[in-house]
């Protein structure tokens, strides 16, 4: 499903000595079924950003489009409930929403509150802890018994029960040690091709965005700074020196390399890949 | 509305009234508090009004800011204003709606205690808005310290108000991220029932009570392995000393509060 | 310095030992880091020195002293500690009010006080933001009040527990950053926990756990090398090595070396 951000500010306690603008005429969109990156620095903007794709923030002005739902400024509470609906939002540290007395009913709640019948939404929380290797011995227990790593697979799946045909993850892997981190976002990505919905991932890590993500969008001061294609975006040494953003390892290695003559056949996503292009250059320079 | 409310709120500045040692502020207000009640007539409630605003201008402060950040405060006043008029009965009729009559001595006992009840809540809010909350704590663990003799544990109060005033704004930023949360996840809060609206608050306190307990638990090994054992033994890094000027001040409300004894008829 | 000898810990005694019996000698000076996955027995280990777990079985020796119930208070002071949580470890209502709270239970004199809040303040470079209130800092400049809290109290042993684990990449250079300094300059002796191999770096010596147990234990350089260990250990291999490992002979390159190499 495709979002059209048409014109949009969002302007926080208006007419008051603390006023401040968060958003500054953001014309955009996010196209369906693609994996986006979404990056900046903390009070860039991108946090409003989000949140105004399902109706946690309106715009102050613009409209925020998604598949018909247009959000704006004086938007009935129906129309803000549909597009929840439809934006699924993994927060950062999800873990910290659970709340039920089991993990079947905090993965159900979601469905629930969206209409969907009990056992339907049983069905779904079952298929979706199942998904994430959730074991279903776990599935009468309270979240609060479980491990750090496990309950937030829970919150996850918690969100992607509500089926929503774009999800939003905010950092996700904040906090996990490193080969959680690749273990969860090789599971995002997985859901991401399985379910064929469009991903918005906000990150600091610019290796997953180097290795999951098709487009790129950064925002700066409010204003959306960049956008384009991943690969395009992070080889553009002078854009990611302008808004002080790592490159990731292996593109700096690969640019290296091609200071000395090395030049690989295309940007390689991650260090497989590299290896793979290095590979193929020697045997067509021996 | 609520970004623009004062009540509780700390502005830092260096005027006189910031520099006063915090327990002289405390015990100026509970002397005003006092002192109100001495005016009874007008030229009591002006010199209340003339010695509000020169505090005021002292602190640094404009009247109009005040003014706004106290505006839910003052519409409460109204209506306690509009109670007086209608119901303080005596003197001669003003107004004869038929239904309801306005007495003089309503108008009359409607503007004192309205006025009264201004100047308490800004001087109240003037010390607040002067003092810094740890400073508020320190003046209060030191002026309640003879309470110690009859085991009041003054001291475990004092630190628990200070860490309590430091997690607001960390418990105010989790409670917004909650409520978000779950909001994403199609929970309302604004619609239903009574009982419908109570139990939507279950999935907010839950996950906030779950995180309240975890930073205190956090909290209390970061302070034990810092050494902290209660009061015995320990020293402090604030200090409160009083100057003349605390002195000064004290006199000064004093003097004020004989003169309006002195204007009284 | 400190010395372990010989430490287990149950938290359950039905369950097996978080900590099985091991010991390890940590040396005034070094830069001592221990890596292992979540669940390895590193917090534990943590938690018994600082002394928040106290019925272990074995010995810790503090300057060649045995610790013991009767003189553990003074010895233990001679730790501080860093946690991961920045907005949990953050006592005062303002940045001096931090640093000077571990100051205030040691009962120093207030000149001291301000003498040493000054000076711990300053080499985290937290100086100018001392009169702040601790939300309106980032991560990062927490846990710069963090150390410098533990630095006031002018331990012979700098613990970090997952201390960089919340932050951001700009607050996990600025911590490390100030900690190579303190490392360099004054000599610091730094023990630092963490789960993630490209935070250590600069240590002078690596301890692998995993299960409760000591599985490896060598320089930087060896740690790395050893792709079976940190396999093994449930450790994320540098891509330094994997690189180094598929294209070369494996051996422990850093970035720069394996540009030129390849």
């Amino acid at each position: 499903m495709t979002i059209h951000f048409k014109n949009v500010n969002v302007i926080y306690n208006r007419k008051s000595p603390f006023e401040y603008q968060a958003l500054k005429n953001i014309n955009t969109t996010f196209e369906s079924g693609k994996f986006y990156a979404l990056i900046g620095h903390t009070g860039s903007g991108k946090s409003t950003l989000i949140q105004t794709m399902n109706g946690l923030i309106l715009p102050s002005s613009g409209t925020v489009e998604t598949d018909g739902i247009v959000l704006s400024k004086k938007v009935k509470q129906k129309v803000i409930h549909q597009a929840k609906a439809r934006v699924g939002m993994v927060f950062q540290f999800p873990e910290h929403q659970l709340f039920e007395s089991t993990v079947l009913k905090d993965v159900m709640f979601g469905p629930m509150n969206m209409g969907i019948s009990e056992e339907e939404a049983k069905e779904k929380a079952y298929y979706y802890l199942n998904l994430l290797n959730v074991d279903e011995s776990l599935l009468g227990k309270s979240p609060f018994e479980l491990s750090g790593g496990q309950m937030r697979k829970v919150a996850i799946a918690g969100i992607l029960a509500m089926e929503p045909s774009i999800l939003i993850l905010d950092e996700p892997t904040a906090g996990l040690d490193p080969l959680s981190h690749d273990e969860t976002m090789r599971l995002f990505y997985d859901v991401y091709k399985k379910m064929g919905i469009t991903v918005i991932l906000i990150t600091h890590d610019m290796n997953d965005v180097l290795e999951f993500t098709d487009e790129v969008k950064i925002m700066s001061e409010g204003k959306l700074a960049g956008e384009g294609i991943t690969a395009d975006v992070l080889t553009d040494n002078s854009f990611m020196k302008q808004y002080n953003l790592e490159v990731p390892h292996v593109i700096q290695l690969a640019q290296s390399l091609a200071a000395k003559g090395v030049k690989l056949n295309g940007t390689p996503k991650n260090t497989v890949e590299f290896i793979q292009l290095y590979e193929d250059w020697r045997r067509n320079n021996a | 509305m609520l970004s623009s409310m004062l009540l509780g709120r700390y502005i830092p500045g260096n005027s006189v009234i910031h520099k006063l040692d915090p327990r002289a502020k405390i015990i100026s207000v509970i002397l005003f508090m006092i002192i109100v009640f001495f005016a009874n007539h007008w030229i009591g409630y002006s010199l209340l009004i003339l010695f509000v605003l020169t505090m005021t201008k002292l602190a640094g402060l404009s009247i109009r800011f005040l003014f706004n950040g106290l505006k839910l405060i003052f519409i409460l006043l109204i209506f306690t204003f509009l109670m007086h008029i209608f119901l303080t009965k005596g003197g001669t009729v003003l107004i004869d709606g038929g239904f309801f009559t306005i007495e003089s001595e309503g108008l009359i006992t409607g503007i004192y205690i309205t006025v009264r009840l201004i100047m308490l809540v800004v001087i109240t809010t003037l010390m607040t808005l002067t003092t810094s909350p740890i400073e508020l704590t320190d003046a209060i663990e030191k002026l309640c310290r003879p309470l110690k003799t009859v085991k009041v544990p003054v001291h475990e109060i004092a630190m628990m108000m200070s860490i309590s005033l430091r997690f607001i704004p960390t418990l105010m930023d989790e409670t917004e991220k909650i409520i978000k949360a779950q909001s994403a996840r199609g929970s309302t809060f604004m619609t239903g029932n009574l009982k419908q609206r109570i139990n939507a608050l279950v999935p907010i306190f839950i996950p906030l009570f779950m995180s309240a307990f975890k930073r205190a638990e956090e909290m209390a090994i970061a302070m034990e392995v810092r050494g902290y054992q209660g009061d015995e033994g320990r020293t402090h890094y604030r200090l409160l000393s009083w100057e003349t000027r605390d002195t000064i001040a004290l006199f000064v409300l004093v003097l004020f509060g004989a003169l309006l004894i002195f204007v009284r008829q | 310095m400190i010395s372990l000898k010989d430490i287990a810990f149950k938290y359950r005694a039905e369950e097996a030992y978080a900590l099985d019996h091991i010991s390890i000698p940590f040396n005034a000076g070094e830069w001592t880091s221990i890596i292992g996955h979540n669940g390895s027995g590193k917090s534990t280990l943590v938690k018994i020195i600082m002394g928040i777990v106290e019925e272990y079985e074995g010995e810790i020796y503090v300057d060649g002293e045995l610790l013991t119930d009767e003189n553990k208070q003074s010895l233990r002071r001679k730790f501080a500690i860093v946690f991961q949580n920045p907005d949990n470890q953050f006592v005062g209502a303002t940045v001096e009010d931090d640093v000077a709270f571990g100051l205030e239970n040691l009962g120093l004199e207030r000149s001291e006080m301000i003498k040493r809040t000054e000076y711990a303040l300053d080499l985290v470079n937290m100086l100018e933001f001392r009169s702040h209130e601790p939300h309106r800092l980032s991560g990062g400049q927490k846990q710069r009040v963090a150390i410098a809290g533990a630095l006031a109290m002018q331990p012979e042993v700098l613990i970090l527990d997952e201390a960089t684990s919340m932050l951001d990449p700009a607050g996990r250079t600025e911590v490390l950053s100030i900690l190579c300094r303190l490392h360099e300059q004054l000599d610091t002796t730094i023990l630092y926990i963490t789960h993630d191999l490209t935070e250590i770096e600069r240590s002078d010596r690596v301890i692998v756990m995993n299960g409760g147990n000591i599985v490896g234990e060598g320089s930087v350089e060896e740690v790395y090398r050893d792709k079976e260990l940190l396999e093994k250990s449930n450790l994320k291999v540098p891509y330094t090595a994997e690189i180094s490992d598929a294209l070369l002979d494996g051996s422990y390159m850093t970035h720069d070396e394996l540009v030129m190499r390849l």
